[in-house]
């Protein structure tokens, strides 16, 4: 289990020589590459930065670049910091006009975003960074490139290592023993669940457990059958956006058709924060610690 | 007389297969529990057998499968039957249950509910009430818009029809596009699935089921009338105001009870009656019972296909009904039009 830091170094060490590549120019610009292949000229000082992800603002705001925000999406209200900057519109209906009008040098996105828009961002002559976050090393890679650009380097450097010591101590604390069966439900009606190459499934395995939908690719609806089949021994529930009146896991207990599964039974259902787990930002290794707590409670 | 003969003989062959279905139904699924001991457990709940089986396996029987089944039936044979009646109603083939708007106003009280979590209070049937709602709601409109004086002319009925229907999805499209991270609760819905229901929807569903069919098989001699034009109805003594009245009002109820449960599950509604009326002639006092019949058995195997397809994943059930009775419908419309 020691191996594992290491190995996740030199993974990223590999990944980032492969995917990122950063180059001074004398004309106060670098030549800079994103995870998609765009390569681009961009500032070597930057003053003004838009997102168009909530995990690019929590990102942006972690290593330290959190007075250079400009303009953010409706959903970005992580850190209070950066809910106060003003909004161009929601993360896929935001407007190409007011992120133009705000005249960034930098704006950050990921591959979630509307690539018409970023296209279109672009032809306005402004530098749109785009990132691919679907694992936790992703993440890191993004806070060190993020601190490279911004010039905060430092920051991001003590941020990466802080997360990484933490969820190194997570996965060797949980390792060991035989892994709790976990199912993760993002909704209830009908079951929504989270199954192979998922945040989820990365986190559940991280925090010692096993999916039992990661025969399932992706996130996918699942019958009500093939959970009592594999009884899961442990829920993970994301709490609603919409009410706090019913949540998903008291609807999931008083379902008669659930009570014969372990979890249920034993009343082993806990609720995440939706935007910790959904959102691949620095929060994360706090959701792997929740996982972790809830696995092995 | 021949044709009664050959219509009772049809409806009890259809009541063999509808059984036989469901049997299917229940003991085809993921967990592979053997027929004998499927048959033993729902045994079990009126005779005296001994338990040789898991609770869980159990659980998965009478509580997933059997329940799940039923509703499939009920919601099958309800589309159908109100499909059949309206096409007669409006003497046209494009006729189906949410042709006034109903889904698209049900569709619309859901999603309110669903974004807002206004309703969630009442616990699980906060959405199937305010679907319910506002489905009625929406035929309502329908009919007050379409209303001269006392009479109800067809053509003005389909017409507002549109118009009501249109505005309550525009409505829908709206609370999507607010919806954000709620987007996919709203998709399921509008997807339509019997999943995860359980007896409370069934029991919330059978006595509208139970109730329309009893009333349009009653009022099949006048849907026969009907037929050759309502001022035709008229001189033979039908009184075909009132007539359209109690049609709509229950075609309405009992859709509106069904989509309430089901979500939108297009299609079943239009070809079933469609495909009867081609196989066994337009005599609704066959044709209702043969569509609701031949409606119940659809929808059983088109869930049964939702789940055992692409097991453990769940397949919409919407995608399958259209997938597989949009050919086969252009297939029977071919064949005639070759024989006529």
């Amino acid at each position: 289990m020691k191996s594992v830091p290491v190995l996740i170094c030199a993974s990223l060490l590999l990944i980032m020589a492969g995917c990122t590549t950063i180059g001074e120019h004398p004309a106060g610009t670098v030549t800079f590459t994103d995870d998609c292949g765009t390569t681009m000229e961009i500032a070597a000082h930057i003053e003004r930065v838009v997102s168009l992800a909530p995990s690019e603002t929590e990102i942006c705001c972690a290593v330290g670049g959190c007075p250079l925000l400009v303009g953010r999406t409706d959903y970005c209200t992580y850190p209070a910091e950066a809910a106060a900057v003003e909004t161009v519109g929601g993360p896929r209906t935001f407007s190409v006009e007011k992120v133009i009008g705000l005249e960034p040098d930098l704006v950050l996105a990921t591959t979630v975003t509307d690539s018409i828009r970023v296209q279109e961002i672009r032809a306005a002559g402004l530098q749109v960074v785009v990132f691919r976050l679907e694992t936790i090393e992703d993440i890191y890679r993004n806070m060190k490139v993020l601190g490279t650009l911004l010039g905060t380097s430092d920051d991001a450097l003590l941020l990466v290592r802080d997360l990484s010591a933490r969820e190194a101590e997570i996965e060797s604390a949980s390792c060991g023993g035989e892994p709790v069966r976990v199912l993760y439900v993002l909704w209830d009606e009908p079951l929504y669940v989270a199954g192979n190459n998922t945040f989820q499934n990365d986190l559940i395995v991280r925090a010692g457990g096993v999916n039992i939908m990661s025969d399932v690719e992706g996130y996918a609806t699942v019958s009500e059958e093939s959970v009592v089949n594999r009884a899961p021994q442990v829920i993970i529930a994301s709490r609603e956006h919409t009410s706090g009146l019913a949540r998903i896991s008291d609807r999931l207990l008083s379902r008669p058709a659930l009570a014969e599964v372990p979890a249920i039974k034993e009343n082993r259902i806990c609720e995440m924060e939706p935007d910790l787990v959904n959102r691949p930002g620095p929060r994360v290794i706090s959701a792997l610690e929740m996982f972790s707590r809830c696995i092995h409670a | 007389m021949h044709t009664r003969l050959n219509g009772r003989l049809v409806i009890a062959t259809l009541c063999l297969v509808l059984a036989a279905a469901m049997l299917l139904g229940v003991v085809v699924g993921e967990s592979r529990i053997s027929f004998t001991r499927a048959m033993a457990i729902i045994g079990s709940t009126f005779l005296p057998i001994p338990a040789d089986w898991s609770q869980s396996e159990e659980s998965i029987i009478l509580l997933i499968r059997l329940p799940r089944v039923i509703l499939a039936a009920l919601v099958g044979a309800a589309l159908a039957v109100c499909g059949a009646v309206l096409q007669s109603l409006f003497r046209n083939p494009m006729a189906d249950p949410f042709l006034l708007g109903i889904s698209n106003g049900a569709a619309l009280g859901a999603s309110i509910v669903l974004v807002t979590g206004v309703g969630y209070g009442a616990g699980i049937l906060g959405v199937p009430v305010a679907a319910f709602a506002f489905g009625l709601g929406t035929i309502y409109i329908v009919y007050e818009l379409a209303r001269v004086g006392n009479r109800v002319p067809v053509t003005t009925l389909l017409l507002c029809g549109i118009a009501v229907a249109a505005f309550m999805s525009a409505g829908t499209s709206f609370l999507l596009f607010l919806s954000g991270e709620n987007l996919h609760q709203i998709v399921f819905w509008l997807l339509g699935g019997i999943s995860g229901r359980g007896w409370d929807y069934v029991l919330l569903l059978l006595p509208f089921v139970i109730g329309g069919s009893v009333l349009f098989f009653s009022i099949s001699r006048s849907l026969n009338a009907l037929m050759f034009g309502e001022e035709s109805a008229q001189y033979l003594g039908i009184e075909v105001e009132s007539l359209k009245k109690i049609i709509l009002v229950a075609v309405s109820l009992v859709t509106g009870a069904a989509v309430s449960v089901s979500g939108i599950i297009g299609f079943v509604g239009l070809i079933t009656p469609h495909m009867v009326r081609l196989w066994i002639g337009p005599d609704h006092r066959i044709l209702i019972p043969v569509s609701l019949l031949f409606g119940a058995i659809l929808l059983v195997m088109a869930d049964l296909a939702s789940r055992v397809l692409l097991a453990p994943n769940e397949l919409p059930i919407g995608i399958i009904t259209a997938l597989c009775g949009a050919p086969f419908f252009a297939y029977l419309l071919r064949r005639r039009g070759r024989e006529a």
